[in-house]
């Protein structure tokens, strides 16, 4: 992502934060020339309406002073948690190894003494909370700067034992990982539109922005990585739904391959919460999970959003819209659907994904342990699906390289 | 009393270094904050007064001593001011029994009833205290009434912290009214300690005075929290700054700051000191101090970046700051007020800060106007 559409998101932001602005507010606020902020008020017209004009403080100037138009506000906040998202997914980040590193020490601390501390089951949510906020704070980005391998290793090691003492506790108190997570969501709390943004910033990390480093960087495509990752291994973990959907002769192609990229195979039964959280074990910590989600069964959509509510900060997932309907799909992945589906014919239009859905070019697969690591790039000759008799069966599957050279 | 002996302790590389160092050793073996329970021990007048004639003498005799100039003028200001302490009209006791503090069993009670000795800790906490009053009055005003408080120093001669030359710490105790307690190791007890006794009784007045002020029932301040000891403290060593300036609502407080030897560096030292990770212990709650003064860095920074309003960035962040001091606030929403903030603002979190202030820049800009804490508290720790 350019540094002016960085700028142009800025400024988009600080215009939605502050509501009624003049151009030196959102220059204060975002530190983008004023020029350009003139020039993304003129490109974005619908988005903003003057209001008036004030005396300025530049010698016998005036400034007008706008207003946010009320009906985009959530048109403007889609756009912005999109394009946020993409942005930390696809751009190299500076990182300074101490800041993850005292945050791991808090969340320590925060693990040991003050769950010991805790009188009761209300402070000790608050207390898993207060840790997984640390551990937010010590995630390092895939493509991060400034780390050497060794501090990597360390800290994401310390981030895994950290994660599943937390998960741990969490399964102790009988809850969710983040006790806030177990409330309710209705479309309308506000975290249903958040839960479409990350989808749909995970589904583009792994199929859209494998172009934008290809054009970066002049190495071949690859699959983008998540933007954040605690573990050192990649693999992924394929999770399968007792009750949806319903898993068809189609599908089952799609999922053997799937299994094929997966180190383990967790079944989760959308009725009972606690099969949610899950953790395969220590070693093969969950990278990735494979949603499938029938459009026609939507009652059970807030179930599978709440799953990922839990999860999409680690684990990529896409969804997949056996229906092929439109409603459905943009309620999760966002308005402009750059979705990948099966046509009437067979075919896919992104050959990653034909080659995803293909056992005959998976990538190899090096066995460690009991864990397995993808070692070569997604890379192959297009062939055909062998889902083809009914409409739209979508797949999608992930994998990581460990060997990416973007990895320090 | 103190102060005048200051003037020395800054001479050390100069060439009267014989004298100086003397003089320090001196100051260091006879307690000049109280006198010590020992044999030898001397009513503080006429220690001063010998403390002087041996200088004077130490100076005639060594042969090092080639310029007495730089040290004559602080010598005849520490001889006016030992001749101006009279042991016998200080004590309390005196005029009953002729008790003076002499290493006897009166001394606590001589001191702490208002002994000369210790007017330079008195006179700092009555200055803490003004400059808490002006501040908590500008910015969070309540009908709470005004807080009462006292102080006491006691002696703990095996008071070590860390690898700190620092040999005072402080709390306070809950009660009414709450006592401001300064611990002193009197053996190692040096300039160092002396310069960082204001900030102490400035953090001590500004934060725990008026922590949780809303509570019910009163709690003894958590040395763990990084509200009180992180984000706080650095609120108030900024404050103590600021007065000793002549700036903000207590500046007519700057002279008197100055006199009390509120040396800004020795602040500062002493608030790293208190966040400094590396310490042999407890360093993850060092680290999360650190991460509530920082937090409270990056929100003065963002509240810089909004549009001005009827005050400053700094003004609004000292409202928020009282306010949420004040409140009967759980410790653990008091972390996690911290640790949301830490996460999101900080630089290392720049590419999350747009998600971040889409709903922290509308509740500060709310906050401005309805003045409602747990509106703001909420916003930032429920989101």
């Amino acid at each position: 992502m350019s540094s002016t559409r960085i700028q142009k998101y800025h400024v988009l932001g600080a215009m939605l934060a502050l509501r009624e602005f003049t151009v030196d507010d959102l220059h204060r606020l975002t530190g983008v020339k004023s020029q350009t902020i003139y020039s993304v008020l003129a490109r974005n017209q619908s988005y903003s309406e003057v209001i008036g004009e004030e005396e300025s403080s530049a010698r016998g100037g005036r400034r007008q002073r706008y207003r946010m138009v009320a009906e985009k506000v959530e048109e403007l906040q889609m756009l912005l948690r999109d394009a946020f998202q993409f942005l930390a997914v696809s751009d190299e980040i500076d990182v300074d190894p101490q800041i993850a590193l005292s945050a791991l020490a808090s969340a320590e601390d925060t693990l040991d003494r003050m769950w010991f501390l805790a009188e009761n089951d209300a402070d000790r949510h608050k207390v898993i909370a207060l840790a997984w906020t640390e551990l937010e704070s010590a995630r390092i980005p895939t493509i991060a700067r400034g780390l050497t391998s060794d501090q990597r290793r360390e800290i994401e090691d310390r981030s895994i034992a950290l994660t599943q003492r937390a998960r741990e506790l969490a399964q102790q108190l009988g809850s969710g990982l983040i006790p806030k997570q177990s409330e309710e969501i209705t479309p309308s709390s506000g975290m249903m539109a958040h839960m479409r943004s990350k989808v749909r910033s995970l589904y583009e990390s792994i199929f859209g922005s494998g172009e934008h480093d290809r054009r970066k960087t002049g190495r071949p495509w690859q699959p983008a990585q998540p933007a954040f990752s605690y573990g050192a291994v990649p693999q992924p973990v394929l999770f399968l739904y007792n009750s949806v959907p319903k898993v068809t002769d189609e599908t089952t192609a799609l999922i053997k391959n799937i299994e094929k990229h997966s180190s383990a195979i967790v079944r989760i039964d959308p009725n009972d919460p606690r099969s949610w959280d899950v953790s395969p074990d220590d070693e093969t910590y969950p990278k990735f999970c494979v949603m499938l989600i029938n459009s026609k069964q939507k009652s059970k959509m807030d179930q599978h959003l709440e799953f990922m509510k839990c999860h999409v900060g680690e684990w990529a997932i896409i969804v997949l819209d056996e229906a092929r309907n439109p409603a459905v799909r943009n309620a999760i992945l966002g308005q402009s659907g750059s979705a990948h589906y099966i046509d009437e014919a067979g075919k896919l239009d992104d050959p990653a994904m034909r080659n995803l859905l293909n056992p005959a070019v998976a990538p190899a697969m090096s066995v460690r342990g009991n864990t397995s690591v993808a070692s070569s790039p997604m890379e192959g000759p297009e062939v055909p699906l062998r889902v083809s008799s009914s409409p739209a069966k979508t797949a999608a599957a992930v994998r990581r390289t460990r060997n990416d050279p973007r990895r320090v | 009393m103190l102060s005048a002996l200051e003037p020395f302790a800054d001479l050390s590389d100069s060439n009267q270094k014989a004298p100086i160092e003397y003089l320090r050793a001196e100051a260091m073996q006879r307690s000049l904050l109280s006198p010590r329970m020992n044999d030898d021990a001397q009513p503080l007048d006429a220690f001063l007064r010998d403390f002087v004639a041996n200088v004077r003498e130490a100076m005639q005799i060594n042969p090092q001593v080639d310029d007495t100039a730089s040290i004559d003028a602080p010598l005849a200001a520490l001889q006016r001011e030992a001749e101006r302490i009279r042991c016998n009209d200080c004590s309390y006791l005196a005029r009953y029994n002729g008790a003076v503090c002499d290493g006897g069993p009166f001394d606590a009670d001589i001191v702490n009833a208002g002994g000369e000795c210790q007017s330079l800790v008195r006179d700092s906490f009555q200055v803490a205290l003004a400059v808490t009053r002006a501040y908590y009055g500008a910015y969070s005003p309540t009908d709470l009434g005004p807080t009462r408080a006292s102080y006491l120093v006691r002696h703990k001669d095996d008071l070590e912290l860390g690898s700190s030359s620092i040999f005072v710490t402080a709390h306070v105790e809950p009660g009414d009214p709450k006592c401001v307690t300064l611990t002193v190791n009197l053996e190692k007890f040096t300039w160092t300690s002396l310069r960082a006794v204001s900030y102490l009784l400035m953090h001590e007045c500004l934060i725990h005075l008026h922590e949780r002020e809303r509570a019910a029932v009163a709690t003894r301040p958590d040395a763990n929290d990084p509200f009180g000891e992180g984000w706080m403290d650095w609120i108030a060593l900024t404050v103590l700054e600021e007065a000793t300036r002549g700036e903000g609502p207590a500046a007519r407080y700057s002279d008197a700051l100055l006199m009390l030897s509120s040396e800004p560096q020795a602040a500062r030292d002493a608030h790293a000191h208190r966040l400094d990770a590396s310490r042999s212990r407890d360093d993850a709650f060092r680290i999360k101090l650190r991460r509530g003064a920082e937090a409270a860095e990056h929100m003065l920074r963002l509240l810089k970046t909004l549009p001005s309003g009827a005050e400053s960035a700094w003004e609004t962040l000292l409202r928020v700051s009282f306010d949420l001091n004040r409140e009967d606030i759980e410790t653990l929403d008091r972390h996690a007020w911290i640790d949301k903030l830490y996460l999101e603002l900080s630089p290392a979190a720049q590419l999350s800060r747009p998600a971040l202030n889409l709903r922290l820049i509308p509740a500060l800009l709310e906050y401005r106007k309805s003045r409602n804490i747990r509106e703001l508290l909420a916003a930032v720790i429920y989101a």
